[in-house]
Parts: C-alpha cells; sequence; structure tokens
C-alpha cells in the first residue's frame, strides 16, 4: 500500500492494517479513531467493529465460548464507551455477542422453550401469521442460514424460530436477571422452570428437539467448530450492513412515483441509491437540502461528483456511482433555511438517519426535526431509509443524552473573531416516532410502531444492557 | 369463614362458594389483582371438583366462570384472568395426545398444587416492572399520576429509592369512595412523602393546570385491551387526552396478564354499562324507570349495570399511550394484540 503512513487515520487503514497489528494494539487504534471521529457515519463505524470483532473470534484462544463472550463483550463494552452517540457501535457488538449465543447454544433454553410455546400453541413456526416471516427467516441470529440471502430472496421453507418475545423487553436500563419470556401463559407455567414464563413440560419430547439439544452438546464440544461458524455469521452481519443501501433501494420504484416531488434529508449512500435506483423508471424532482454545517460539503459532493469527497480531496476517489443529475433526475439543491418554504410542493420527504431507536424514533443530523416538523405540518409522508444495523434496542428515556455538540468552525470565520460570542453546533436531532410515516429497511417497509418487533428479532435481552452498567 | 374451608367443602361445590372465594381472595389479599383472584379461585373450584374428563372440565369452568362473572359489577379485569386460564387448559390439552387421561390429570396436579405460586409470580411482575419503569422517572423529573394502582405505587417508591434521582409527584386524588374515607391512591402519596419524595395532590380539575409542570405521566390500569387502548379508572382518558395536548408522553403500567380480548371502538362499547352520563329533569322518577326498560334490554344484550361510582372506568385509545410499561419490557400498544394472538389462535 503506497504512502501507508501518510493516509489520513480512518476506516480504510483500520481495515487495512487490521490483519497486521496485534489485536491489543488493532482495539485500541479503533478507541482513539471511534473517540477522535475519524470514523464517524454509522456506516463505517459498523464495519470497522464488525471487522475487529471478527478478527478477535478468530484469534481467540478461547477455550469456553463463554470466555469468547466474555471477551467480546468486554471489548465491546470498550468501543462503546469510547464513542456511545455512535448507536451502531453498540449494535453491532450486541449483534455478534447474540450470534454467538446463537450458535453455541448459549441461552438456547429459551428458544427450545419458545419452540415448546410455540407446540403449545398448536401451532408450528410455518404458521406464523405472515408479516413475521420476511423477518424471522432473514434474522441475522438465525445462523442456520448459512448463505446470504438478499431481502428479495423468497422465504426459506425452514420453520421459523421466532426469537422469545422477552427479548423486546428494550430499554437501557438493567433487566431482571430472571429471564421473563414474554409469553401470557408465562403466570400458570409449570414450575420446573420457573421462574420464566414457560409452557408445561410436554413429556414426550418431539424428536427433532432432542437432536437439537444433541446438536447443541456436540457444538459445544468442539469450539473450533462454533467459532468457524461465528466468523461465518459475522461476515454475513458485515455483508449485510454491506449491502444494506442496495438492498434498501430495491424497493425505491414502490415508494416513489413519476412527477413526485420529493425532499431529501442530505444526500447519503443510502438516499443516493434509493434515488438512482427510483430514476432507472421513473422521472422526478429532489429537493436535496444542504444540511449545513456538518453535511453541507458532503451533500454538495453527492449531488456534483456523485461521492462524498470531492475528487480534487487527497483521499477522495472517482466517484464510481452515477450522478443523479445524469439519470435524469431533476435535483434542486436548497439551503436548509428554506425547508418550510419549499414543503408546501413536497410530495415525499426521505431522511436517513443515523440511528433508529427502538421506539421508532431516530437520530439524525441537525436540522432533521425542522423537516419532519414542516413535513407534519404540510402533511407530506416521511420515510426513513435505515439498514436495520442503526436500529438500536436503546429506548429513548432522555432525549438530552443524544446530545453532541460538534465544531463550531463551520459556523462563519475564525473562532478568534467571534470573541465573547458563543458559537454552537449541535450535532444530531431526534424525531419523534409520531413524526414518521413509514421506516424503510433491507427487510422492508415497517411502522414506527412495528419496529419493537424487529428489535426483537435482531437483539438478545441479555446484551440489551451492555455498556450501560459500566 | 377460612379459605381453606371453602376449598376443601367436597364434591358438591356450589357455585355461590366460588364467587365467596374469589371475593375473600381480594379482600383477605391486598396486593392481589383480580384477574390472578379469579385463577386463584378457578384453581380451587377446579381441586374442590373431581372431573374425569377434559370436556367436563372445560364445561364446569365454562359455567364457573359464568357465574362469577355475573357477580362482579365489572368482569373485565377479572375476565382477563378466567380467559387466560381457559385459554392455558385447551392449549396444553391440545398439544397433548388426546384421549391420555395420565396427561390430563398431571395438568390438573400441575395447576392446583402451584395456585400459590401463580400469585407469587404475578406479585413479582409487579416489582419487575417497577425496576423497569424507575428508570423512566430521570433525575429532576416531575411525574403526574392517577388512581390507587398498586404497580404505579411500587414503581414511584422503587424509583424514590434511588439515591441518585430526585424527582417529585403529581398526585390526582379524585373522590373518596364513602364519604370520610381517604381516596384512592393516599397510602402511596403517605408512601412517598415519607421516603422524602415532595407530592402535590391535586383533584381531577386541576391536571390541566398543572400539566405544564409535568414531564410524564403514569398510570396504572385494569385491563389493556387489543388495540393497545387501556381500561383504568374513570379519568384517565381525560388525562391522556391532555398529556397527548401538551405532548407529555403518557405510559400505562399493567401487568401482561391484565390483557384482555376486548376491542372496544368507544367509551360505550365496553361489556359493562355504567350509569356516569345520567340525564335527569325534575320528575325523576319517570326517567329512573325509563332507565330501567332502557337496563333491562340492555343487559339481555350482555351488558351490566353499574351504577356511577368509584369503580367506573373509562377507556383510553392507543394513539395516547405512549408506551405500555409490562414485566418484559416497553411495549407499543400495537404489540398488545399480537401477545393476545399468540395465546387464542
Amino acid at each position: 500500500m503506497p504512502g501507508k503512513g501518510f493516509r489520513t487515520p480512518g476506516l480504510e487503514s483500520f481495515v487495512d492494517n487490521l490483519d497486521e497489528f496485534k489485536l491489543e494494539r488493532s482495539t485500541e487504534v479503533l478507541i482513539q479513531l471511534l473517540a477522535r471521529r475519524q470514523i464517524s457515519g454509522s456506516k463505517n463505524c459498523a464495519i470497522a467493529v464488525a471487522g475487529l470483532l471478527l478478527r478477535i473470534v478468530q484469534d481467540s484462544p478461547a477455550n469456553s465460548v463463554q470466555d469468547l463472550l466474555d471477551q467480546v463483550s468486554q471489548i465491546g463494552q470498550r468501543l462503546i464507551a469510547a464513542q456511545p452517540r455512535e448507536l451502531a457501535v453498540g449494535n453491532i457488538v450486541r449483534r455478534v455477542l447474540g450470534l454467538i449465543r446463537e450458535v453455541s447454544g448459549i441461552g438456547q433454553d429459551d428458544e427450545i422453550r419458545s419452540e415448546l410455546s410455540s407446540m403449545l400453541d398448536g401451532q408450528d413456526g410455518l404458521n406464523r401469521p405472515e408479516m413475521l416471516h420476511s423477518i424471522s427467516t432473514y434474522s441475522p441470529l438465525r445462523h442456520a442460514a448459512s448463505e446470504f440471502t438478499g431481502a428479495s430472496t423468497p422465504e426459506s421453507p425452514q420453520p421459523i424460530k421466532r426469537p422469545n418475545f422477552a427479548q423486546s423487553g428494550y430499554s437501557s436500563f438493567a433487566m431482571p436477571s430472571t429471564k421473563t419470556a414474554m409469553n401470557l401463559f408465562g403466570l400458570l407455567a409449570e414450575p420446573s422452570y420457573s421462574p420464566t414464563g414457560t409452557p408445561p413440560i410436554t413429556n414426550r419430547e418431539s424428536p427433532a428437539l432432542s437432536t437439537k439439544n444433541l446438536n447443541i452438546i456436540q457444538e459445544q464440544a468442539s469450539i473450533k467448530e462454533t467459532i468457524q461458524e461465528i466468523g461465518d455469521g459475522m461476515r454475513e452481519l458485515l455483508d449485510e450492513v454491506d449491502l444494506a443501501a442496495e438492498q434498501i433501494s430495491e424497493s425505491a420504484t414502490d415508494y416513489i412515483n413519476s412527477n413526485d416531488m420529493i425532499m431529501a434529508q442530505g444526500l447519503s449512500d443510502t438516499t443516493h441509491k434509493f434515488l438512482a435506483e427510483a430514476a432507472r423508471k421513473r422521472k422526478f424532482t429532489v429537493f436535496v437540502v444542504e444540511g449545513e454545517p456538518n453535511e453541507g460539503q458532503a451533500t454538495r459532493n453527492m449531488i456534483l461528483y456523485g461521492s462524498a469527497k470531492s475528487p480534487s480531496d487527497d483521499d477522495g476517489q472517482e466517484g464510481t456511482t452515477k450522478r443523479l443529475v445524469d439519470l435524469g433526475v431533476n435535483v434542486v439543491l436548497i439551503p436548509d433555511s428554506a425547508i418550510f418554504a419549499i414543503m408546501s410542493t413536497v410530495t415525499k420527504v426521505l431522511l436517513a438517519p443515523q440511528a433508529v431507536l427502538a421506539n421508532g424514533g431516530l437520530v439524525a443530523n441537525v436540522g432533521t426535526s425542522m423537516i419532519a416538523a414542516a413535513a407534519q405540518a404540510h402533511k407530506v409522508p416521511v420515510l426513513a431509509l435505515s439498514g436495520v444495523y442503526k436500529l438500536s434496542p436503546l429506548y429513548p428515556l432522555d432525549t438530552d443524552e443524544l446530545r453532541e455538540i460538534g465544531s463550531a468552525s463551520g459556523l462563519g470565520g475564525s473562532v478568534g473573531s467571534w470573541g465573547k460570542v458563543n458559537v454552537m453546533n449541535p450535532m444530531w436531532d431526534y424525531v419523534e416516532p409520531e413524526k414518521v410515516n413509514l421506516y424503510i429497511t433491507n427487510l422492508g417497509g415497517h411502522a414506527p410502531s412495528y419496529l419493537y418487533r424487529i428489535v426483537a428479532d435482531h437483539y438478545d435481552k441479555e446484551d440489551i444492557n451492555l455498556g450501560t452498567d459500566m | 369463614m377460612s379459605l381453606s374451608d371453602v376449598s376443601s367443602n367436597g364434591n358438591s361445590y356450589p357455585q355461590v362458594l366460588k364467587v365467596a372465594t374469589y371475593h375473600a381472595l381480594l379482600s383477605s389479599d391486598a396486593d392481589l389483582t383480580m384477574p390472578v383472584a379469579a385463577i386463584e379461585s378457578l384453581v380451587r373450584a377446579l381441586a374442590a371438583h373431581p372431573t374425569s374428563t377434559i370436556s367436563e372440565t372445560l364445561e364446569y369452568l365454562k359455567s364457573l366462570v359464568e357465574t362469577l362473572t355475573a357477580s362482579v359489577p365489572n368482569p373485565i379485569s377479572l375476565s382477563a384472568g378466567t380467559d387466560l386460564f381457559q385459554r392455558y387448559l385447551i392449549s396444553s390439552l391440545q398439544t397433548r395426545q388426546a384421549g391420555s387421561s395420565t396427561d390430563f390429570d398431571m395438568l390438573r396436579r400441575h395447576l392446583i398444587n402451584n395456585a400459590r405460586l401463580f400469585v407469587q409470580r404475578a406479585k413479582d411482575s409487579r416489582n419487575i416492572i417497577a425496576g423497569f419503569g424507575k428508570n423512566f422517572v430521570r433525575d429532576g423529573c416531575t411525574v403526574l399520576t392517577a388512581g390507587g394502582s398498586r404497580v404505579v405505587g411500587a414503581l414511584l417508591k422503587e424509583s424514590a429509592s434511588r439515591s441518585a434521582v430526585r424527582f417529585r409527584v403529581v398526585y390526582v386524588l379524585g373522590q373518596s369512595e364513602t364519604p370520610g374515607a381517604r381516596p384512592e391512591g393516599s397510602d402511596t402519596v403517605d408512601a412517598l412523602r415519607a421516603q422524602g419524595v415532595p407530592v402535590a395532590t391535586i383533584g381531577e380539575g386541576a391536571v390541566a393546570y398543572s400539566l405544564s409542570q409535568v414531564d410524564m405521566v403514569i398510570v396504572g390500569a385494569e385491563g389493556v385491551v387489543e388495540n393497545g387502548g387501556a381500561i383504568s379508572r374513570l379519568g384517565t382518558y381525560q388525562i391522556g387526552l391532555l398529556a397527548k395536548a401538551h405532548s407529555i408522553p403518557f405510559y400505562v403500567v399493567a401487568e401482561s396478564h391484565k390483557f384482555v380480548r376486548l376491542f372496544p371502538l368507544g367509551q360505550y362499547d365496553l361489556p359493562i354499562e355504567q350509569q356516569v352520563v345520567e340525564f335527569k329533569v325534575e320528575n325523576e322518577k319517570v326517567v329512573d324507570e325509563l332507565a330501567k326498560t332502557v337496563d333491562l334490554t340492555k343487559s339481555s344484550r350482555g351488558k351490566r349495570k353499574l351504577s356511577n361510582g368509584p369503580h367506573a372506568v373509562d377507556f383510553t385509545p392507543p394513539d395516547l399511550i405512549s408506551g405500555i410499561i409490562t414485566e418484559s419490557g416497553v411495549l407499543t400498544p400495537s404489540a398488545v394484540s399480537e401477545e393476545l394472538i399468540k395465546i387464542w389462535f
């Protein structure tokens, strides 16, 4: 790699060097990069964290799955602490922990129970309501689907193992140590599994179940195999992060009509792909909100060069994606101050959240709340494009915690010239779930009130408090 | 009359006593909720009445439930418990081999032997909810609450025990049930004040007036219905509306055994008849008689008359509710139907 030493530290240099450095060094480097915001943006953070954790899992000297879990959660907590506002870091760590548990069968009891419970309900996974299919089969926690399948892949024929509902106990606070499986029958269940919500024991265990148990034992016997499998799962996770934008864009034509007037909050990679895909079949106008001062340059570059970095930048590369104007989209760049003025002509609003929270709210670049409020005032539907990796199991108990003040250098002139005047540049906006109409993820479109279910499907309840009890 | 007398009554278990068991249970244990009391009294009845076949048991249960619901003015909360119990029995039996009597006996024995456990679990879930919910109460915030919900009381007391959190409570106290008696919730107010939490008690008319000082509303519920709405003490609906108007989060706290399969479309779509809005003219007798005839037709449609008293309830629609805090986490109102569907279908 030429001129490695001179490169600005960032995601690329980190990923390139990941295999060369010692594990502890890599961890330290990533912590520094995250803390200094040299790696920023949910996708970059997710890729960096997943890369590091993959290496940890592969090189792990751990001789038991529990050791591995401890190791990952310890490093994970350090990473979260380094940049608590990049919720994607915590999301990836939690999903890796969930993956390890799922593959190794630790905490599998719950799943067996929930399986029993579905037997109890006289229904197997396949008889579940239709809406759950696309999600559960696609859950990255399900190592069984060893092949990476796109969102548009038809449902897999395997019976659905729906994660225990108890996992939906999302909030950034300590869960009770006793697992309370969410099943209304929990109250009446047999005491042998007490105190969890469990169906009564059937003394004739289904053959499938006992072989599963057997499998678990065998898996536990060979840690190598398990680690191999966890590694595969993590590569899937990386793929998911990588391909999320493309998968979201696949449904673009379902949401964008001809002659639509769309207002886009900035022009993120995801939004760009989404609009580009729609542009193949539709003619429409997009008002791109500049997003000054934090995202303004990136937005303008995206319009002008099809890449967030201009080609004149040191490490900027040629935009590989076509510019929207070249695709026949009528692009209008508007300043943030014009949002309300333009909104009356707009038919749809596209948001690009930085993180999505379990209650259906989202965190995005500052100014987004203004767009959402203007859209609400004009009754314009608001769509948010987000990969599932951005969906955090945290509950915004206190939105002030999300507050982050960025550099004021983007706000007019040198800092010195302002004298005693305070210049403030808040980074993020929180948008309440009521202001968003639909989330478009790589799994499809979901109402904000449905996100709790996706959280339940993707995160292990035990991991939700990770990093908060430090 | 002790409870053991009731349950050891042998084969001829009169249904009247069944009802008595329910009321005795409720009054003997202040911490018992109506659904759990109903479950426990069903278990006791089942224990006292040996049935050998499944259908016989179910028939027997059905008649018991009917008697029980007929005996109380407002059976919504109770029916959550009896429904849960019946569904549990039916779906447990469905998954077992048909006609296998040993399995049925096992299930029966499990239910009879573990009645105490069910009660204990129900009480534990209140503590779990308090554990969750205390995190909603942030440092420096003001919480408005109303009614005599025990789980809200537990939640606030738990929050008060956290030394790092200072909060204030605005407690809406209604009228007391009987003249001279203290209104519902007074005990919680005292307990909170004893723990050093500043509590303001206001009347129902002062809710809107006080809301600008309030950061969140937390209320209990008698039942949580299928669409995610809550059936709660009369007055909760208006607090919900006011909270919505002020953009203040409105949380309902309820154990999941209070989920009940009802889909009310409005205030007058509940399976009870409440004489809350009563029109009168000077010659009241005429109206009274008119009301009686109306009442008869209503009761033939399965509704029950409930006089305007302290037990009147209203329905808070789901769009006013920010979240439902249950023992298994914070649910959005739309999650309730999924849970109910899981046990019914």
